[in-house]
């Protein structure tokens, strides 16, 4: 408790010293709580479109926490404030606690108590509504506990938010030693750390896995927080690990911080394998943005790539020098075109026996092709089928009969299977790359399967999985699914009554 | 008591915009700074002086060698840095500062602040005690700050440069100040400047660093015994260089005018005229040398602005 106390004090007098930040975040926050607030309520003038700027002001009072951040950590930027701040009577334990403190009574306490003044006004408000009242008197609380909990989870989108972007502006404050680079190397790293899992979901794993996968929540968990509200069936204990996350990373910075001292301050980036690692992440993501304009991407990533160097390294340009950067960006670009190969020939490192992604149970999949000579398979909840292009008038799904889980299994193997089996080459590589795009070797044979599955989406939509196939391979699984006696001919499916086809 | 023991210090220009090469600081300085005294630091420009007090401070983390304040290392250390108050030798991190503000912000780090103090000399000084920082001049932020720093009542006020910017009345003033408020109290004064004759008014003690290498410290009066110029005259021909290195003097300078010779001597008057005198000569006079000019020639013999110097 003593300790604290020390530490407490040591953080209210850094936390004075940056008045001005204090003002400009409160008068942030506190017009974006007061537009959200008065949305549609007591004002006819902020009509509903107004909230938007509600958000807005908030979103721009969370960014902002970076400034506070390089405030705070002011000592590692430069040797002044390193000879005044190191020289105080703390331990590099008390000093970095003491800022993170200071860091939470600048930035974080004023998003969360503003945050938390806006959810507690709309939920009165809309609790005094006449809809709200109904339910009141009618009794029916779940109604009436689900807004609550709606604002509640966007009280924790907030606060996930603001720990995120904060402790990412730690931990470059703390391998950086100067401004300029504390405040981009944060936004780069955010922006990466925020959208990269997604990109690798997408390109790693979906695209060379062959499907669309089901949104794993664990899997964004952290860096989810800004989209996380958009998912209404994002769990807010997820909210809560993601806050713990940022907060863990926050403390455990301080085994890097502790070993600065005055010595780093003012050089740009003092841990190269940070300055590494952001580099590749930034190369990764802008890579994993859009596979089908890889020139494109490569020449804009290689030019941003150049230039952070040129402001990083801050020193006198030679040929050699651009030359060995652009080595090196041809590095990067290797390990990311070898990543995906690798997760080209594991079929998304393996992604592809994933499918149907969620359970078994009610799960069907339709394989179809647009091709007038193309066959196609249907597998629904308890039975799988071919058939070909003039059964698309064919609507609805056939009423199935129970097929059991095993076999259902069974059939799941198969087309997985020859998912993987799929012939690699180069040329395939690079095409389903998109660094190769014509008209000559587009894959004319591929065809869709659709995975439905049980689960569904935010707006009660169907969730389905994509996966392609070559035609060859689609007829070579039909076969195999139809010597198995998991399905029937087609020529039968056609002729029989829709309620038989799906025997077994 | 601090001892610093076998202190290297080196930086390595390695990393993220570093060119790889590797500076070092300081090499081998080993120096004893007893408590009470006033110690200063003399060194030429990049010689290693800050350097050392920000090891003193715990700015920088030790590489080789020890710093004990009191036995205790200084490195992390938050209750030997409580006794330490640190001035180093810019004021633009206080530019957003008011005086008061700064009370505040010491006054919470040192549990030993003295508000009576800070008032009473910033009243003295007439400084404003609610006006930015950065509105005043370089002497005035040097006067806030020293005012905080010996409010804050440590056992050691380190200050790199603390006079830089002051007008001589005020100089005055201050190191008035400093040395009633300091010695009152028993506490111990480090400083460093480039103003020799500031070093020989206050300390009583003292030390030379050179390119990172300690020249000499001790006793600012056996220092300015260490060296003496000593100028010889002979009718026939001038005494040379040769001749009087052959009784083994330590010469570190030499020159002559005419028949006059002018030697700086490094060693004891009474054993440099012993030697001397066994080279024939017809006038031998000793010349006690000035702090200032201890400083000169040592740094002179090891080349350190030699040019300059020998115009001047």
């Amino acid at each position: 408790m003593k300790c604290f106390l020390r530490i407490n004090r040591m953080a209210l007098g850094e936390t004075r010293t940056h008045t001005k930040f204090i003002v400009i975040v409160n008068i942030l926050l506190g017009f974006g709580c007061l537009l959200l607030s008065l949305e549609k309520s007591y004002i006819d003038l902020l009509h509903a479109d107004w909230m938007i700027f509600g958000y807005l002001l908030f979103a721009v009072g969370g960014i902002i926490g970076t400034m506070a951040v390089i405030g705070v950590f002011r000592d590692l930027n430069s040797i002044q404030y390193s000879d005044v701040q190191m020289s105080l009577p703390m331990s590099s334990a008390q000093r970095y606690f003491s800022k993170l403190l200071a860091l939470f009574y600048l930035h974080i306490f004023p998003v969360l108590f503003w945050g938390g003044l806006t959810v507690v006004i709309k939920t009165i408000e809309k609790h005094n509504s006449e809809v709200y009242r109904f339910f009141w008197t009618t009794g029916d609380w779940d109604f009436f506990w689900y807004e609550s909990v709606d604002w509640f989870r966007l009280y924790l989108c907030f606060a996930a938010s603001v720990l995120f972007l904060d402790a990412v502006g730690v931990l470059c404050a703390v391998c950086c030693g100067r401004r300029a680079e504390t405040g981009y190397f944060s936004y780069i790293a955010a922006y990466c750390l925020s959208v990269l899992p997604g990109l690798i979901r997408n390109r790693l794993l979906q695209t060379w896995g062959g499907q669309t996968m089901e949104a794993g929540h664990a899997f964004f968990v952290w860096t989810w927080s800004f989209w996380a509200k958009t998912y209404t069936d994002f769990p807010t204990y997820l909210l809560l690990i993601n806050c713990g996350i940022s907060i863990a990373l926050m403390v455990l910075m301080y085994f890097v911080y502790r070993r600065r001292d005055a010595g780093t301050a003012g050089r740009p980036v003092s841990n190269r394998v940070f300055f590494e690692g952001v580099m590749f992440a930034a190369v990764l993501t802008m890579l994993s943005l859009n596979g089908s304009r890889y020139g494109i991407l490569l020449t804009i990533t290689g030019i941003a790539y150049l230039v952070i160097h040129i402001i990083t390294f801050r020193e006198q340009l030679s040929c050699r020098k651009i030359a060995v950067w652009l080595g090196k960006y041809a590095v990067t670009v290797l390990l990311v075109f070898l990543l995906n190969f690798a997760a080209y020939m594991t079929n998304g490192f393996g992604a592809v026996y994933y499918i149907p992604s969620e359970s078994l149970d009610g799960a069907h999949v339709v394989v179809t092709t647009n091709r007038t000579t193309g066959s196609a398979v249907f597998y629904a909840g308890s039975g799988l089928a071919i058939y070909n292009e003039r059964m698309e008038a064919y609507d609805g799904y056939v009423a199935p009969i129970s097929m059991s889980d095993e076999l259902k299994r069974d059939a799941i193997r198969i087309v997985q299977r020859h998912l993987a089996a799929q012939e690699k080459s180069f040329t395939d590589f690079f095409q389903r790359l998109g660094l190769i795009e014509t008209e000559e070797n587009w894959r004319h044979d591929l065809v869709n399967i659709t995975v439905f599955q049980t689960k569904t989406g935010p707006d009660q939509e169907v969730m389905t999985q994509s996966l392609f196939l070559p035609y060859h391979e689609i007829n070579a699984m039909a076969e195999e699914l139809e010597d198995s006696g998991l399905v029937r001919a087609m020529e039968d499916l056609w002729y029989d009554s829709y309620a038989h086809q799906f025997h077994r | 008591m601090i001892e610093i023991a076998n202190v290297t210090m080196e930086f390595r220009n390695k990393g993220v915009g570093g060119d790889g090469s590797t500076l070092t600081a300081l090499r081998d300085i080993s120096v004893t700074i007893p408590d009470g005294c006033v110690y200063g630091f003399l060194g030429s420009n990049g010689a290693g002086k800050s350097t050392l007090m920000r090891l003193l401070c715990g700015v920088y983390r030790l590489q080789k060698g020890t710093i004990k304040v009191d036995g205790r290392d200084v490195w992390n250390n938050a209750s030997v840095k409580s006794e330490m108050f640190f001035v180093n030798d810019e004021t633009v991190q206080y530019a957003d500062f008011t005086l008061e503000g700064l009370r505040k912000y010491y006054r919470s780090y040192y549990e030993t602040f003295s508000d009576e103090v800070f008032y009473r000399l910033a009243k003295q000084l007439q400084l404003p005690l609610n006006r930015k920082m950065s509105s005043f001049s370089k002497g005035m932020k040097r006067q806030a700050v020293v005012i905080v720093g010996l409010a804050s009542m440590t056992k050691y006020l380190v200050l790199d440069e603390a006079f830089d910017g002051l007008d001589p009345a005020m100089r005055k003033m201050v190191k008035d100040i400093i040395t009633d408020e300091m010695l009152d109290r028993g506490a111990t004064l480090i400083l460093s400047s480039h103003n020799i004759a500031e070093i020989n008014e206050l300390c009583d003690r003292a030390l030379l660093i050179h390119k990172g290498e300690l020249v000499f410290d001790g006793e600012i009066d056996k220092i300015r015994s260490c060296a003496c110029k000593v100028q010889l005259m002979r009718k026939d021909s001038a005494i040379t260089r040769e001749e009087l290195e052959k009784t083994g003097v330590d010469i570190l300078k030499y020159s002559t005018m005419g028949s006059v010779a002018q030697v700086i001597v490094r060693g004891a008057g009474d054993e440099i005229m012993q030697k001397i005198s066994a080279v024939p000569n017809d006038v031998c006079e000793l010349i006690p040398l000035t702090l200032e000019e201890v400083f000169i020639y040592e740094l002179e013999a090891r080349g350190y602005g030699h040019e300059v110097l020998s115009e001047n």
